[in-house]
């Protein structure tokens, strides 16, 4: 997990609500990057650091809800609140629905702003926990061999080690060695752990 | 001198009388021994026993001349500038009785709109000057480009002369931009003036020029957002009538406001073949060319259309004659309840279509609203700190301020919108009134994705006319050509103004699907849309508008697609409206 200073990350059209915006979010202890456009936010990109996106919803040339999906299937997604001066319920239902945290109707106060930021930046570091987690998982899958990766997905479907044996076409006491093999290099002592670690890399049969 | 023009027309405007003396204090030949000495004995024996009340003064440079001639010459005589950059401000340090407006370019803003315009974009060539003022300002260009990540490379052509610049830009690789920062004096020493710059370079450069000021466009300039140094001239002049009205100088902050136009010129754009549709919403586009019929057609026609009218005249008191004195009137008084009933009508159409506009005034309110409230809370915390944070709690106030100003600017146009008001004709340009009204329109515009381009014919025929009514028109008709691309991958409403016969016309035509021919009749017809929430009144509100003016409004659908409202004002009185749209 990077242990770098979380930033924020300010994306609105009007460039006073930016300067302000910055200038209280500054205020209350954090680093803070604005951007003028949706367009010269994916120019710059975040990088790998902890943070979330504020993002005013309507903004001329790309939306904010646009902007919201780009991020989402970013490399490195980070949560994001939405700003908007007006209550569009359909877009609000979008913006929630694609996971968006938050919601502040302009002007919001102190309170409500960094509250959401403070929530945003625990959402943040719980994923990258995840995202830890689930890298670890995969490189450790990775690391089986082919051979070792089938047996594995079949133990995770609960199967006997006799039924594994037979839809290899192995004996059983083949089976059972890579069977041990797989528990060491996955680093788990049960079946009901291996299926947590896998399910967490996310691998499917192919 | 786009600042001084902006300066004596608010001045002007004011409701007491005020005598205006300008003055270019000289800037040549510095080099000279005792140049200063020099110029201040002349500036002695100039204004011997002359006194000012307040001093407006624009420019970095003049502001520094002007600080040791006001020590000895005007030492009470508060001072405003404007067009100073904050570096320059700093220099100058505080003084007595000196308040302003400070100035830079949004070279962030620029970047990104250049980048939008010609995608393909590698190199930014920089032009600039040779001196250390030039060396400053230039160098916030390659920091501005760091700032923002932009991937343009640079390519240094700063500090040359004239002549070597001439032929670097004309060999530029593919794929370049020249942008035109600061460029006061070349090598030499001489002094250099941006437009005669840019009017020589643009013959020979093969790529396209930029520079993020408004006086140059109309010389090679292809646009951006630019600063509006009328517009800065006019808030300093705001400033300086407060003055005179008694308040003290040194109670008037300095402000920093980050106004820009987005201005482009029609020619560059053709020349460098950029689409109208990749420039930012809200873009006016200016100096369309005329060929030299359409441009002075209506001086030709003038001297023709002079006899004509006379006869016309002529015929219609003799046909009026002709009717008895009761009908005459029973039509007088008829007249007079048809006006009052249109007058009423005609203005609550206007709120009608404030009500259309309110959410995105709404927005635009709550826009310097929210920037007000983070400021002070932002403003509060930094205050509270152990140590309280000056520079940012300054800059925070700032920038209430001037959202304060911009606030104080939506209700006004508001308000003017809103006054229930009989007709009051005056001596107008359409050019004027239309780029008034787009200016109410811009915001919506923007939030609905749609691009208004103005584009407006130069020097238009004045006309004898009630702005507010006209206004009233446009927006309705803009409002018409928005709603009808709703639906529409193209989406602009072009605000065109011409020349026709001798008459200046108006045409606001949109990229929608157009009006189905048997519709065409009935648009005007009070109480006919095709919109669901429409009244049906604001076409049949803008013809009796137009037709009260005697000018004639009339719609057509366009070769290519979509439909096409004109409508043309008899072109006014004798009156030479001097001034118009000069930048």
């Amino acid at each position: 997990m990077s242990s770098a200073q979380p930033t924020i990350f300010v994306v609105d059209d009007d460039a006073s609500v930016l300067r302000g915006l910055a200038r209280l979010i500054r205020s209350a202890g954090y680093a803070v990057e604005t951007f003028d456009s949706a367009a010269q936010f994916l120019l710059c990109g975040t990088g790998d650091v902890p943070g979330c996106v504020l993002i005013d919803l309507r903004m001329p040339g790309m939306s904010g809800l646009e902007l919201q999906e780009r991020v989402r299937t970013s490399g490195c997604p980070l949560p994001i609140i939405f700003i908007s001066g007006e209550t569009d319920v359909s877009a609000t239902v979008q913006a929630m629905k694609a996971g968006a945290l938050d919601f502040l109707m302009k002007p919001f106060d102190e309170q409500q702003l960094l509250q959401a930021i403070e929530a945003a930046l625990d959402r943040d570091s719980v994923w990258r926990a995840e995202r830890t987690a689930r890298q670890c998982a995969c490189t450790r899958f990775a690391s089986l061999t082919p051979r070792e990766q089938e047996v594995c997905l079949l133990v995770t479907r609960g199967l006997l080690n006799k039924q594994i044996a037979y839809q290899l076409g192995n004996t059983e006491k083949t089976v059972k060695v890579h069977r041990a093999r797989v528990m060491e290099k996955m680093g788990v002592t049960s079946v009901a752990e291996l299926v947590r670690l896998v399910d967490r890399a996310s691998v499917t049969e192919r | 001198m786009e600042a001084l023009d902006g300066i004596q027309s608010e001045i002007r405007a004011a409701d007491f009388t005020i005598a205006i003396s300008t003055d270019f204090i000289s800037q040549l030949r510095p080099e000279i021994p005792g140049f200063e000495a020099k110029r201040l004995e002349w500036y002695k024996a100039k204004y011997h026993g002359v006194k000012f009340d307040a001093i407006i003064v624009f420019g970095p440079q003049t502001l520094r001349a002007l600080v040791p001639l006001r020590k000895e010459l005007w030492p009470e005589v508060p001072v405003v500038f404007c067009g100073v950059d904050p570096g320059s401000y700093r220099e100058v340090g505080p003084q007595f009785e000196l308040t302003g407006l400070l100035i830079s370019s949004d070279l962030a803003r620029n970047l990104h709109i250049y980048q939008q315009l010609l995608p393909d974009t590698k190199r930014l060539a920089l032009v600039g000057g040779a001196s250390a003022t030039d060396r400053t300002f230039n160098s916030m260009v390659p920091q501005a480009m760091h700032e923002t990540g932009s991937p343009f490379e640079l390519l240094d052509l700063t500090g040359l002369p004239l002549e070597e610049l001439k032929r670097r830009v004309a060999v530029l690789p593919d794929h370049t931009i020249i942008l035109i920062f600061s460029y006061f004096y070349d090598p030499s020493g001489r002094p250099m003036f941006t437009n005669d710059l840019i009017s020589s370079l643009r013959p020979v450069a093969n790529a396209p020029i930029f520079d993020p000021n408004d006086y140059s466009l109309g010389f090679g300039n292809v646009g951006g957002a630019l600063t509006h140094y009328a517009w800065h001239g006019a808030e300093a002049a705001r400033v300086a009538l407060r003055i005179l009205r008694g308040e003290k100088a040194s109670q008037i902050p300095v402000t920093h406001p980050s106004y820009f136009s987005l201005q482009f010129d029609w020619r560059e754009l053709q020349r460098w073949k950029i689409a109208l549709d990749r420039l930012p919403p809200g873009s006016v586009v200016l100096h369309r060319p005329f060929n030299a019929w359409e441009r002075y057609r209506w001086w030709i026609l003038g001297a023709l259309g002079a006899g004509l009218i006379e006869s016309l005249l002529i015929a219609i008191l003799l046909y009026q004659r002709r009717r008895s004195r009761e009908t005459e009137l029973a039509r007088k008084r008829a007249e007079e309840e048809a006006r009052v009933v249109r007058e009423e009508i005609s203005h609550l159409n206007r709120i009608a279509s404030m009500g259309e506009l309110a959410s995105s005034l709404a927005h635009e309110l709550n826009q310097p609203l929210s920037g007000i409230l983070a400021n002070a809370q932002a403003a509060h915390r930094f205050a509270r700190r152990p140590v309280p944070e000056l520079d940012e709690i300054c800059a925070a106030l700032q920038d209430i301020e001037s959202d304060g100003l911009r606030a104080g600017e939506v209700i006004r146009k508001m308000r003017k919108m809103l006054k229930k008001e009989e007709s009051q004709p005056a001596v107008l340009d359409l050019n004027a009134v239309a780029a008034d009204a787009v200016a109410l329109l811009a915001n919506d515009a923007r939030m609905r994705q749609i691009t208004l381009l103005l584009d407006q014919a130069p020097a238009l025929p004045p006309v004898r006319a009630d702005a507010v009514q006209l206004q009233q028109v446009i927006i309705n008709l803009v409002f018409n050509g928005m709603d009808a691309i709703v639906d529409c991958q193209e989406r602009s409403v072009v605000i065109r103004s011409t020349v026709n016969n001798g008459d200046p016309q108006i045409s606001v035509s949109d990229s929608g699907h157009g009006i189905p021919a048997e519709m065409l009749d009935r648009v005007f017809d009070p109480f006919f849309s095709t919109k669901r929430e429409g009244l049906g009144m604001g076409l049949s509100i803008s013809r009796s508008i137009i037709q009260t003016h005697g000018g004639r409004i009339w719609v057509e659908n366009q070769k290519g697609s979509g439909a096409a409202f004109h409508f043309s004002l008899p072109a006014g009185d004798t009156v030479v409206y001097a001034g118009g749209s000069a930048a």
